[in-house]
Order: structure tokens, then sequence, then C-alpha cells
């Protein structure tokens, strides 16, 4: 598989390797041995039609969901996920929640904690885990909020903003933890088309900022344009790869040429 | 012998004796701190049963379930009865044999370990259901930054599940009111064996009863406000409007 650094990516060792990743929920063989390799400062996007594992994948990243077999390396931790039946070691729950806070997550439901302000969801982590001060996280906070335009909605609760609102609030959540690699699990499948905008342009604006992104969505023109590589994962597994020049114009995959066509013939035709 | 019978109501009510007023106010105090330690003994093992039988293992949900089952099918007056009499009996028979002295359980202490635990099985179905209706993706995202499980279910999930809740162990604090009624039976003078005793020595039954009546029924009014206050702050959409 081709996991070369590519245009944005630097270092010689990936920040996540993910190797022959298998995932099963009883009978049902979601991920059938999926290999990854993402670079420092490089934004790779999961492709794929719904069922294809890409959601999957991504949470098998930050262990929300544990691989059946396979090799995790997250940040400096190597995580070995044996064969079925072999002697598994069991995770160090300490060292997982460690590793956990460096790598944020943003849900395709926004997830922010209704009983708390906008500002007390982007404190709390920071707070409870990172051990830091209130002033300091109220500070931090605030800053983040500014960054994503909603410093005027700090004391709002999450149920009185827009679902555009509540998704940037989640990415401030999200980088006020400063993570070393951002997730996002299709951060705008539940929003309107008219919000979807303003979410993808923060996290275009992250993408510019050098950071390392892990981003499964729906956006094909989205992908094509901040993606430094793109991974079209059908049925569990990887059916191509590459730069998305490669990926979306001249496919060999017959599966993805029909993935644009059928499901967004509009981004099919303009590639 | 107190003649009752040429007293006005004023002087029947009065707080001091012959008046029964004192005594009445008495036993509704009383009452109301049988109801109280209960119902707070009943919150901490509604909690734990709670997350028990959430997440829990496969002994400990079995085991819940057997509480919570028991609890709720047997007659609270036949667990007061059990656990008055029957409990100080096993407690002092495992203490003489381990050499230590016994004990005497007070009808007060009796009444707080029923109704706890009366308490408790309901509590922790209400809360149960409360924290299954939380999405689970708000628990996940304080998971995917790292927070503990204990350190979740104490920032996010209580909270979380409090509106679901209050309305349930709103309910569960009227009754525990009136459940102290049932501590009569074993002689502990709350506010229905006091007011029973006034009538029985007044003649008076209306006038007592009815007087127990009220209270009752102003103990729930106050305490409907207080937990429509108490939701009101920890339900998110209303807390602002």
């Amino acid at each position: 598989m081709s996991s070369a650094p590519s245009k944005r990516g630097s270092g010689v060792t990936p920040v996540i390797e993910v190797n022959d990743v298998h995932k099963s929920f009883g009978q049902d063989e979601v991920l059938k041995g999926v290999s990854i390799m993402a670079y420092r400062g490089e934004v790779i996007a999961l492709i794929g039609s719904s069922g294809s594992g890409k959601s999957t994948m991504l949470r098998c990243i930050n262990l929300l969901e544990t691989p059946t077999r396979g090799t995790l390396r997250l940040l400096d931790q190597e995580i070995v996920f044996p064969q079925h039946g072999a002697q598994r070691q069991p995770i160090d729950r300490k060292k997982l929640r460690r590793l956990r806070a460096r790598l944020a997550m943003v849900f395709q439901n926004f997830n922010l904690w209704p009983h708390m302000t906008l500002e007390a969801n982007i404190m709390e982590a920071p707070i409870q885990v990172l051990r830091k001060s209130r002033a300091e996280a109220r500070d931090e906070a605030q800053a983040w909020l500014s960054r994503v335009g909603l410093y005027a909605h700090r004391h709002a609760y999450p149920d009185t903003l827009s679902g555009g609102q509540q998704q940037r609030g989640a990415i401030a959540r999200a980088l006020a933890m400063s993570p070393e690699v951002l997730l996002f699990d299709e951060p705008t499948s539940a929003l309107d088309p008219e919000l979807v905008g303003e979410v993808l342009e923060v996290i275009r604006n992250l993408a510019d900022e050098g950071r390392t992104m892990i981003i499964v969505t729906h956006e094909m023109k989205f992908a094509a344009e901040v993606a430094d590589r793109v991974i079209f994962l059908n049925q569990g597994v990887i059916e191509a790869e590459g730069y998305p020049e490669a990926v979306f114009g001249a496919t060999t995959s017959d599966r993805l040429r029909q993935f644009m066509g059928s499901a967004y013939p509009l981004n099919g035709e303009q590639q | 012998m107190v003649n009752y019978r040429d007293m006005s109501i004023g002087e029947l009510l009065a707080l001091t004796p012959p008046g029964w007023g004192g005594a009445l106010l008495n036993g509704l105090s009383l009452s109301l701190q049988v109801a109280g330690g209960g119902y707070l003994l009943g919150l901490l093992i509604g909690v734990a049963g709670a997350a028990g039988k959430l997440s829990g293992g496969p002994v400990t949900r079995d085991l819940l379930t057997c509480y919570t089952t028991i609890i709720r099918a047997v007659p609270e007056l036949v667990l007061i009865l059990m656990i008055y009499f029957g409990f100080p009996l096993a407690l002092n028979q495992l203490l003489t044999t381990l050499g230590f002295g016994r004990v005497e359980v007070s009808a007060f202490a009796a009444g707080i370990v029923v109704i706890g635990l009366v308490q408790g099985a309901y509590a922790t179905e209400v809360i149960r259901g409360a924290i299954r209706a939380i999405p689970r993706g708000q628990l996940e995202a304080a998971y995917a930054m790292g927070m503990s499980s204990f350190l979740t279910f104490r920032r996010i999930t209580i909270p979380a599940m409090l509106p679901g809740a209050i309305p349930g162990l709103s309910n569960l604090w009227l009754i525990a009111t009136k459940d102290t009624a049932l501590l009569a039976v074993v002689g502990f003078t709350e506010l229905t064996l006091a007011s029973r005793q006034a009538a029985g020595a007044t003649k008076h039954y209306l006038l007592f009863l009815g007087i127990a009546g009220l209270l009752y029924l102003f103990v729930s009014f106050i305490s409907n406000r207080l937990f429509r206050t108490l939701e009101r702050r920890v339900t998110p959409g209303e807390r602002h409007a």
C-alpha cells in the first residue's frame, strides 16, 4: 500500500499507524484488514458509502471501538490486538486516557453536554483531565470560541444554538485539549445544507495551519480540496488511496467511480 | 383526668399540654426526619444501584435485580416488621457470637433503614431509566477527551440524567413522607400515631386525623414547589427562559 508522506506530511515516523485492523460486530465483519498511516501535519480524508466501515475505522483510532485484531501505533504507544483466541493483554486504562486526551474527536452529532454552557463545555476536560486552573481554562476557552466565531455565545446552552454553531463549539472543545491529532467523524452530516459551509470553513483553516487530521466525510469536493491524501473504503477494505487528484481523477476502481457517480453526480462530473 | 370534652378547638390544639398541638408537630418533625434520612439513603442506593445495573458485571446485575424485585414485591409493612423485629435479632446474634455486646435498634434508625431500602429499589429504576435516556454520544465525547468512567459519571452522567429523573424522584419523596405513617405499627410516634393518640385521648377523631391530613397535604404542597424549582434549574432549556 502506498503510504509515503504526501505533500503536507512530514517526518519519517507516522503519528498514527493502523496495521491490518479487523473489526467485527458479532458475525458482521466491518473492517477486513485496514492499514493507514498518517504523518504529522497531514490531512487524510476517509470516504466511502454508508456501511463501508469508515466511521468504525475512525472510532478504532481512539479506541471508542476495540479492534478485533490488528495493531495500532498511536503517537508513541503501540497496542496489539492479537488473533482471536490468543492471550490479549488488557489495555492500561490510564495510558488509554492519556492517549485519548491527545487525540481529539469531533462527532457527527456534536455531542456537546447539554447541562453546561458553551464555555463550560470547553473548559471541562482541560480542567478535569489536563488539570488546568479555571482561570487558564476560561481564557483559553474564550480564545478558541473567538477563533470559531462564537465568543458572543459563550454563555449559551447548546440547545439554544444552531447545528452549525454547536459543531463549531464542539471543534473548539476538541482544540482546547491541544490535541496532536484531530479526528472528525462526518462533522457535517447532521447539518442543514446552509450550515455546512461555516463548519467546513473552520476545518479548512485548521488544515491550513498544518494540523494532523483524519476526516471521515461525505463532502467529496471538500475532501478533494482540503485533503493531502484520500482513502476510499469499500466493504471494510481500502479500495483506492492516494493524492486527491489521483483518486478522484484517474481512479482504476470501478467501485469508486460508481460511488462518486451515483451518490454525488455533480462532484463526479467535476473531477 | 383532663376533661377534653369542654375544651375549645384552640385549647385542644395548644402547643403545650393539655393541648395536643405540640405532640402533633413533634410527630410531623419525626416523620420528616425519617422520610428525609430514608430518602437520602435511598438516593445513594439508587445512584449506586443504577450504575451497577448499567455497567456492573453479571453478578452485580443479578444481585441488584434480586434486590429491586424483592423490595418492590414485598409490602412495605412486612418489610418494616421484618427489619424492626428481625434485623436486631439477627444483628445481636451475630454480635454475641463475635463476643460483642448487644445493641438496641431504635425505631428511628429502623425507620430510616426501611424507608431507605424501599426508596433505593425504586430510585434505582428511576435513575437507571434517566441515565439510559442520555444520548450515548455525550458519554463518548467525555471518554474521547480522556475522562475516566468515574469522572464521566460524576460530571456528565449525573447532571445530564437529572432532568429526566426529577419527576420520578419527586414522586418518591412524596411516597417517603407517607410511608413514615407505616412506622406507627412499631410504636414510633410519627405524625399518624401522634394524631391517633390525640384522637383517642380526646375522642375528637375527625379533628385530629383531619389536622394530620392537612399537615401531610402541606408537606406535599411545599415539596412540589421545591421540586418544580429544582427541575427548572437542572433542565437546560428552561433555565434561562
